[in-house]
């Protein structure tokens, strides 16, 4: 497929009320910074039923124009009706360059548009820029579990397509009084299009608001804390902090915590402002999933700990002494 | 001459270390804290098919013979030699059955048994006499189709868990022993509390108590009266896999005090490479490991061959008496070596040098063991080695 | 069920080191692994064959030695497996990979029959793209069920649990279906003797470039929409502060101090 333009497409993920996750506002940032360079428009693509708010939020954050498929047929994602109406867009409007955040439904669609396009997908990109010589989008992403960085550009196809974790990239100040040319383009969900059927859908995490992924602060517990019971001890200083709470393999393995808190290689991979690392050794699988964390800050009694080698602030100290004594310092000063 | 293990023998080494390093370890404390071995440890080392190994694969085994048997059981006793214990009883069970039941027998019990599906027992000893089967005095008493057995036996492995026992009983009319193979935690079946020994802890025994237990005459095994040449000829190929264990304890040892010596710093040198006295232990282990290795290893390939008992039993004798001897004086050594440390629990060697003291004096004390041998090689032409 | 997965070898990449030399990654004698995910995908098919019967085949897209990766597959609930090789598939993107494994796929369906289901390990721990399943499942036009947990089979369909950001959900999937298996709560199963054995006896068939029907432009280099324009090792220059004190108290305090003063942390 040939470009039409030069403009830049987000993809606004939203919720199954309608209401904008996080990570589509962030890419607007370097989504801003790139069609800028490039030359064309910045472009938010909203697909769900009852998005008015993500639409205001788009406009908000940046966005000159916004696609809009609404329709109770979207309410709830599904592979296909999304990538149907994501695919029947792009060949309508021929964007250049696409972005779509690596959540559970970017990883889900995101191969499944790049293929039925037959272009060039980036995944887990952690750096955005523009190629001088080519001009091409230069995607930079970890590859071996983080141990190599590599800088990836699709040059003979079009869309150029990427997706990013959230957290990587900020989201910048909305601009309330910001307007957008907002377009309502009409697909339809042919009957037959969906193959799969919802069961039954069950959340984990008590109650919590905050998705890991796109959490701010979160403080993570693990084998050092020795039972289920001590989590008590990080649900604490979470609160204290407004943060989230995560766990190392080891502790979920233990049965202490479930699976949806894991964080890691083979759990979730997360990119807070600040990690706090309680009781967790710093085993590579677990750094995989934490390392792109902006501080990282670490508790442990062992000081030969691998996790202190990546830790900008860390205690050497007894946890079950450190962490209660750093949460009332932090009632205290609240209270005051 | 071939030191190197043929596939199968290597297949069968491998898998067992794999289960040994992913599976048993995750259970060693729990196993010496519960003086148990869980039933989904046992479950999981049943499906990598180790009991099956000296079975043939009619049976459900994998016909791979007795060295590829010690090599497997080497590898489980270097992780916990308790359930290295458990399961050759298990397995002289099924072997007795095998070799000497009838085809009813060994159907109803072999292929469920290599499955993990029962652990089996054996039960010859008495208070009144550990090897000498004219002191028995559990009593079999003939009720029409039926025997009632009353009587105690002394220090049985597996007591405890749902499966048969081989029980050896003398019949009150004919005064000869009979082997019976009923199921325990029946009727007038008790055990005493475990009997606290100073090592393998996991595989405790205990006394078995038979209150008028009902057995069909079908549950004897061989014929009335066999009982002391069934016990003999199953007895003996049980000790190979005990050799083993006892290797197993050994080659845990050495590595632990070969780390040690590496890890260990004096100043800024490892002991390992300063102390001179530390580099002659860590030979003498090594040496004493191998040789009691390579000893096993011959033991295991003499018992492949069933066709002169005697010569098996002399074979057996000296290689127990020696392997279990070395086992202490090699873990002893390796204790050493990691100075204070060595009697922590939280190194190890403690508890691989409790579990091999208990060899020179279970299933054939040393001294006997070497008289066997002994009078063997002076009473007949065969120089034995 | 007739169920076919696809597996990747990949270097164990928790032994991976950097040459501090010449910043680059040193890949001789890291130990070769059966991608971690795929070993959960294929474990979740086992299970499904112990309830409702089947067949499962193995197959992988790489160089020889990859035999090794089929045949530990082998030995833990694989039935039959397949190696594609062919030096025209070097350097492949994903794209190109997951046109290749779906032509691959058809011919090997022509001898083993079709599939219900196409297993894929969510991503490799080594692209870590997680984008071969559901370019294979667009290729081959099934419906896909990404980052499953679990799976019972029904009739002509699968129950699917999956897990969502903050939990899990179910779905119902049609066969022939694609899906891919994140961490499931079960450890894959222990190979036993037996089945050791009978893997280092099976024979291995390859299926090169000629075994099967593919647009060759569509594959390695030329059929690879994007191009790697260089690799590096990240730089991790963390000077980190440590605090060791007395008691837990005093270390809460100063770390509290020093997170504050960086506006780490906001009272709320």
């Amino acid at each position: 497929m040939e470009a039409k333009n030069n403009d830049l497409w987000v993809f606004i993920e939203t919720n199954a009320d309608g209401g904008a996750k996080n990570v589509g506002l962030e890419l607007l940032e370097p989504g801003r910074r790139l069609a800028d360079i490039q030359g064309g428009n910045l472009v938010g693509i909203v697909i769900g039923s009852g998005t008015e708010s993500a639409v205001s939020a788009a406009a908000a954050h940046g966005a000159d124009k916004i696609l809009v498929v609404d329709e109770e047929a979207y309410g709830r994602y599904t592979t296909e009706a999304y990538t149907k109406a994501f695919c029947e867009l792009v060949e309508k409007y021929g964007p250049t360059t696409i972005l779509i955040g690596a959540t559970n439904m970017g990883r889900d669609m995101g191969p499944r548009l790049a293929c039925r396009l037959q272009t060039g997908l980036t995944a887990d990109c952690t750096e955005l820029d523009i190629d001088e010589e080519s001009g091409n989008v230069a995607w930079t992403r970890p590859a071996f579990g983080g141990n190599l960085m590599a800088t990836i550009l699709c040059p003979n196809t079009r869309p150029q397509i990427g997706t990013i974790r959230p957290g990587v990239f900020k989201r910048g100040d909305p601009d309330t009084g910001r307007e957008a040319e907002v377009i309502r383009e009409d697909i339809p969900v042919a009957a037959g299009t969906i193959r799969t059927r919802l069961l039954e859908s069950i959340r984990e995490t008590a109650g919590e608001l905050i998705n890991l992924e796109e959490a701010e602060i979160i403080v993570s517990g693990g084998r050092g804390l020795g039972k289920a019971e001590n989590f008590s001890y990080v649900r604490a200083l979470a609160d204290a902090l407004g943060a989230s709470v995560g766990a190392s393999r080891a502790a979920v393995d233990a049965g202490w915590i479930p699976h949806a808190y894991q964080v890691g290689q083979t759990g979730k991979t997360v990119g807070p402002k600040v990690y706090i690392a309680c009781g967790i050794s710093g085993a590579i699988q677990h750094r995989a999933g934490m390392s792109g964390s902006d501080t990282i800050v670490a508790i442990n009694k062992d000081p030969d700990a691998p996790i202190f080698d990546i830790a900008d602030y860390g205690v050497v100290g007894d946890l079950f002494e450190v962490l209660p004594a750093l949460t009332e310092e932090l009632l205290h000063a609240r209270a005051e | 001459m071939e030191f190197k293990l043929n596939e199968l023998q290597q297949m069968a080494q491998d898998t067992a270390r794999e289960i040994a390093t992913k599976e048993v370890a995750k259970y060693i404390d729990i196993i010496e804290e519960t003086r148990s071995v869980p039933k989904e440890l046992f479950g999981a080392i049943a499906d990598a098919g180790i009991l099956g190994i000296p079975f043939t694969e009619e049976l459900g085994g994998i016909d791979a013979g007795y060295i590829a048997m010690v090599c497997a059981y080497e590898e489980i006793a270097k992780v916990c030699p308790s359930v290295s214990v458990s399961l050759l009883v298990c397995v002289s069970f099924l072997e007795a059955v095998k070799n000497y039941g009838t085809k009813e027998q060994i159907e109803k019990y072999v292929p469920a048994g290599i499955q993990g599906d029962f652990r089996g027992s054996l039960a010859f000893t008495e208070p009144g006499t550990g090897s000498d089967p004219k002191q028995i005095q559990t009593t079999a008493k003939k009720d029409g189709e039926y025997y009632v057995l009353n009587g105690t036996k002394r220090f049985i492995t597996n007591a405890t868990y749902e499966g048969p026992i081989l029980l050896f009983a003398r019949d009150s009319e004919t005064q000869s022993i009979t082997a019976f193979v009923f199921d325990k935690l029946g009727e007038g079946y008790s055990t005493s509390t475990p009997w606290d020994a100073v090592g393998m802890r996991g595989s405790a025994i205990y006394d078995v108590f038979l209150d008028n237990v009902r057995v069909h005459e079908s549950c004897i095994l061989g014929r009335p009266g066999d009982g002391f040449p069934i016990l003999l000829g199953t007895v003996a190929h049980s000790k190979v896999a005990l050799c083993a264990t006892f290797v197993g304890t050994m080659a845990a040892c050495y590595e632990l005090a070969v780390k040690y010596a590496k890890e260990k710093m004096h100043r800024d040198k490892s002991i390992g490479l300063k102390f001179p006295s530390i580099q002659l232990k860590i030979a003498q282990i090594a040496a004493k490991l191998e040789s009691a290795r390579l000893l096993t290893r011959r033991l295991a390939e003499e018992s492949d061959d069933r066709s002169n008992i005697e010569h098996m039993k002399a074979w057996v004798g000296m290689v127990k008496a020696y392997v279990s001897d070395i086992s202490v004086e090699t873990n002893l050594l390796a204790m050493n070596v990691l100075g204070a440390y060595g009697v922590t629990d939280e190194y190890r060697v403690e508890r691989f040098l409790r579990d091999s003291l208990i060899a020179p004096h279970i299933e054939g004390v040393s001294d006997l063991q070497r008289i066997i041998a002994g009078s063997y090689i002076l009473g007949t032409d065969d120089p034995l080695v | 069920m007739n169920m076919l997965i696809c597996i990747k070898q990949v270097p164990d990449t928790t032994e991976i080191k950097i040459d501090p030399v010449t910043n680059t990654l040193i890949r001789a004698g890291v130990p070769s692994i059966v991608n971690t995910f795929d070993t959960y995908a294929l474990e979740l098919a086992a299970r499904i064959k112990d309830i409702s019967g089947g067949r499962i085949i193995v197959m992988t897209m790489g160089p020889e030695q990859a035999k090794n990766a089929l045949r530990q597959c082998l030995e833990v609930g694989g039935d039959k497996a397949y190696l594609v090789s062919d030096r025209a598939f070097g350097g492949s993107d994903t794209l190109a990979t997951s046109y290749i494994l779906s032509r691959a796929i058809h011919a090997i369906e022509e001898r083993e029959g079709k599939f219900d289901i196409i297993f894929c390990g969510k991503q490799a721990i080594d692209g870590d793209t997680a984008q071969v399943g559901p370019e294979i499942a667009e290729h081959l036009d099934y419906p896909q069920v990404t980052y499953a947990i679990g799976a019972t089979a029904g009739d002509g369909e699968v129950e699917v649990k999956r897990e969502t950001e903050d939990g899990f959900e179910v779905l119902a999937v049609p066969t022939p279906c694609v899906i891919t298996v994140t961490k499931t709560p079960f450890e894959p199963r222990n190979p036993s003797i037996k089945s050791k054995m009978a893997a280092k006896k099976a024979e291995l068939p390859t299926l090169t470039a000629q075994d099967f029907t593919l647009d060759l432009t569509k594959a390695g280099l030329k059929g690879s929409p994007t191009k790697v324009k260089r690799t590096f090792t990240p730089q991790v220059n963390k000077e980190g502060i440590i605090i060791r004190e007395e008691n837990g108290a005093v270390a809460a305090g100063k770390l509290y101090e020093v997170l504050f003063s960086k506006n780490l942390v906001h009272v709320r």
